[in-house]
């Protein structure tokens, strides 16, 4: 095994806050979600250290509570976005000064991709650290509103199987975007179950994200793009979003432009398909009123 | 023969089965329709036949039903201790849990796959029609359509595999649908080890819900039928397999266990919630291999001083078992260890005793089933060999036909499979993660 750990070792060849390289972070494009893999992840979603990937959110002693029995520290808020197969972070990057009260976490289930994207996090940091002491200190501004040059401390990436563990990461409702960018279109039908659409899945995505939450997805393959519609369509926890709210929204016009396969895409001259779906109030168990 | 699982029948009869049927043929005309039972095809060859993996019985107590090795769902109609059997139903994949929901109707299936079926006890013509059982369906050829276009493909050799496909003039598909009526409730991207169908009072309205467990650790809750869609919680906690699940009674405890040192006891409905690990005492470890909890079963016991919820727990290849009162899982009772002489293969309540089947391989070939009773003294829970009751004794001295047993090995496969679903955490995934980091197909974008 020469080839990676060389890599490996160029990687650190850098200068603290220098952007990583994608070349030195290759990995093959496909994972498969049935096998054990070697992950690491909580238990449940209330032994996740969040505190790690949102430094700059740390609540301080007054803030936390402190008769919980587990013993890391607390973050002031908690993740509310999530890019799920995040890739080279294309889309987080682009999110983070969009979306600057927010928690967004990127998840890829190849370690070097992962990697990058820590890395880039990182050097994307300390350079916002070094114009700031440099410049007037920037504050956290409204939702939208990009004029502050981005802090990147709310963004953050890790490694996950989301198709297993997406209930050990997330509480009921905590989420109010799931992004589905550009996924493994699983050609074969039968590798149909692998795809990250399904509908037994996607009661899911429905647990962790809140009524009236959205479902992002995108695809440059409309064979997959019709079975990702059908089948959260056919998912009665949600409803399609209208064509002229989804051409509103700027989450889909980041989606379409800035993640790095939607760039691609572009290169090719291929097309992009996008739909949106709204995660509905459950109803009433049968035979029970509202509320 | 060794029987694998066993029910409490309708009076105080115990069924023990095994290879209900050649798996094609032999079915018997059902007398009340006057048709005949569904008959399903297996792959299997006809020389061998199947094993009862699976056994339930209705709440009714009228019918049967018996999973076979071949993933055929068996239903029976029980009167007078003589089954018949009604219908044949090959699954996609081998179920691992079945239930038939309190109202008699439903059977529940969850299979290795990780998908939860439910199906009609008794199959209607109309629904079986609907669902494409109609014979005169030819498969027709369609055209082969790639969903790939150059657009979506860069590389080299997916672009020559692409134009390899497009060469492909027809294309078959495969038979995939079942040709009888299901529907597919809910899923784990995992495999499925256990799923309970559990009831709870809220108000007046009585509320259902599918519990279903996997080998990544999970315990889901999901309402149940027609909503099972919705997620209602997870009991999360565990660090390995989670491989039994068992609502005490009908309480909103629900104990759980697998490959972890300790059981779960978690209070499921209506927020999930831990309330207790009850740590295993190390009786009931086994000794030559790793941990792992092969059955978890509850019934109400009148222990003399009143009606009680008793836990009965198993480890895989572990001569003894666990048995569990209210102060063991509700307080921080010790609960108490039993003996047996031969590794417990599956446990079933009858009245104020405990049924075991054993693996009769280890001790004199009369001794695979026996009986506890079970009683409290001063609060504490005992448990004392019951001289043989009359069902026990016609079980125990029924012998099987030596042509059908099958060799040692294939026994300890079919009985004891637990311990497998414990993940290999050093050596996985090197291929998956290393193959292809400089290999051709690494990703091609820049």
């Amino acid at each position: 095994m020469a080839g990676p750990p060389k890599k490996r070792q160029r990687r650190e060849d850098k200068q603290e806050g220098e952007l990583p390289q994608k070349k030195y972070y290759r990995q093959r494009a496909h994972a498969n979600p049935f096998s054990d893999h070697d992950l690491t992840y909580p238990s449940s979603p209330s032994e996740m250290d969040w505190s790690k990937h949102y430094p700059s959110f740390i609540a301080t002693s007054d803030e936390s509570t402190t008769t919980t029995e587990t013993s890391h520290p607390k973050t002031t808020k908690q993740v509310t976005i999530a890019d799920i197969g995040c890739g080279f972070g294309g889309l987080l990057f682009a999110l983070a000064p969009r979306f600057p009260q927010d928690l967004i976490l990127g998840l890829e289930i190849r370690t070097s991709v992962t990697e990058f994207v820590q890395d880039k996090i990182a050097a994307l940091r300390k350079q916002a650290q070094l114009t700031s002491t440099t410049d007037s200190t920037p504050t956290l501004t409204n939702e939208g509103d990009a004029t502050a040059p981005p802090s990147y401390q709310n963004i953050s990436c890790l490694r996950a199987n989301t198709m297993k563990f997406l209930p050990n990461f997330f509480p009921r409702s905590s989420l109010r975007k799931i992004f589905l960018c550009f996924p493994d279109p699983h050609f074969k039908a039968r590798k149909h179950k692998a795809r990250i659409v399904s509908t037994t899945l996607n009661s899911e995505y429905a647990y962790v994200l809140r009524p009236g939450g959205k479902i992002y997805t995108i695809t440059d393959v409309e064979d997959l793009h019709n079975w990702m519609v059908e089948h959260l369509a056919a998912h009665e926890s949600f409803e399609r979003v209208g064509e002229e709210e989804v051409e509103g929204d700027v989450c889909v016009e980041v989606m379409r432009k800035e993640t790095e396969e939607g760039k691609k895409v572009e290169r090719n001259g291929g097309r992009k398909f996008v739909a949106v779906f709204r995660r509905l109030e459950d109803p009433p168990w049968p035979g029970e009123k509202e509320g | 023969m060794w029987p694998q699982n066993f029910v409490i029948g309708s009076g105080k009869q115990g069924y023990s089965l095994r290879a209900p049927t050649q798996p094609n043929g032999k079915d018997e005309d059902n007398e009340d329709s006057g048709r005949p039972a569904k008959k399903q095809k297996t792959n299997n060859a006809p020389s061998k036949p199947a094993n009862v993996i699976k056994l339930a019985v209705s709440p009714g107590k009228r019918h049967v039903v018996a999973v076979t090795d071949d993933k055929s769902i068996h239903v029976f109609e029980q009167y007078h201790g003589k089954l018949t059997q009604l219908s044949q139903r090959a699954m996609p994949k081998r179920p691992c849990a079945i239930q038939i929901t309190p109202d008699d109707t439903t059977i529940l299936v969850g299979d290795k796959f990780g998908d939860v079926y439910s199906l009609p006890l008794l199959p209607t013509e109309e629904g079986d029609v609907a669902a494409g059982a109609p014979k005169e369906t030819p498969q027709t050829e369609t055209q082969f359509k790639p969903s790939a276009t150059n657009l979506t493909v860069h590389s080299k050799r997916n672009r020559d595999a692409l134009a390899a496909q497009m060469q492909q003039k027809n294309f078959t598909p495969r038979k995939e649908a079942l040709k009888f009526e299901h529907k597919l409730l809910l899923g784990h991207v995992s495999m499925l080890t256990d799923m309970k169908y559990a009831k709870c009072e809220k108000d007046v309205q009585s509320r259902g819900y599918i519990i279903t467990a996997d080998r990544d650790e999970h315990i889901r809750i999901s309402r149940g039928p027609p909503q099972a869609y919705i997620i209602e919680g997870f009991c999360l906690g565990h660090t390995e397999f989670v491989s039994k699940i068992c609502q005490v009674g009908d309480s909103n405890l629900l104990v759980s266990g697998g490959g972890d040192p300790w059981l779960g006891v978690w209070e499921w409905w209506p927020e999930p919630k831990l309330r207790r690990k009850f740590n295993l005492p190390d009786k009931t470890k086994p000794a030559g291999q790793p941990l792992a909890i092969s059955g978890i079963w509850s019934g109400r016991v009148n222990t003399g001083s009143g009606e009680e919820d008793i836990v009965v727990i198993a480890c895989e290849k572990v001569k003894a078992l666990l048995l569990l009162d209210q102060a063991a899982l509700e307080q921080d009772g010790p609960g108490i260890c039993v003996d047996l002489a031969q590794n417990p293969i599956d446990v079933a309540f009858d009245g104020d005793a405990l049924l075991i089947s054993t693996d009769s391989r280890q001790a004199s070939e009369h001794q695979r089933l026996q009986s506890l009773r079970l009683s409290k003294k001063d609060s504490e829970l005992r448990a004392e060999v019951n001289a043989s009751p009359p069902a026990l004794k016609m079980l125990n001295d029924y012998t099987s036909d030596p042509e059908n047993g099958l060799a040692d090995k294939e026994l300890d496969t079919l009985l004891y499979g637990v311990v497998d679903l414990r993940k290999r955490r050093d050596q996985e995934t090197q291929e998956a993660e290393q193959g292809g980091e400089n290999g051709a197909a690494a990703d091609t974008d820049d």
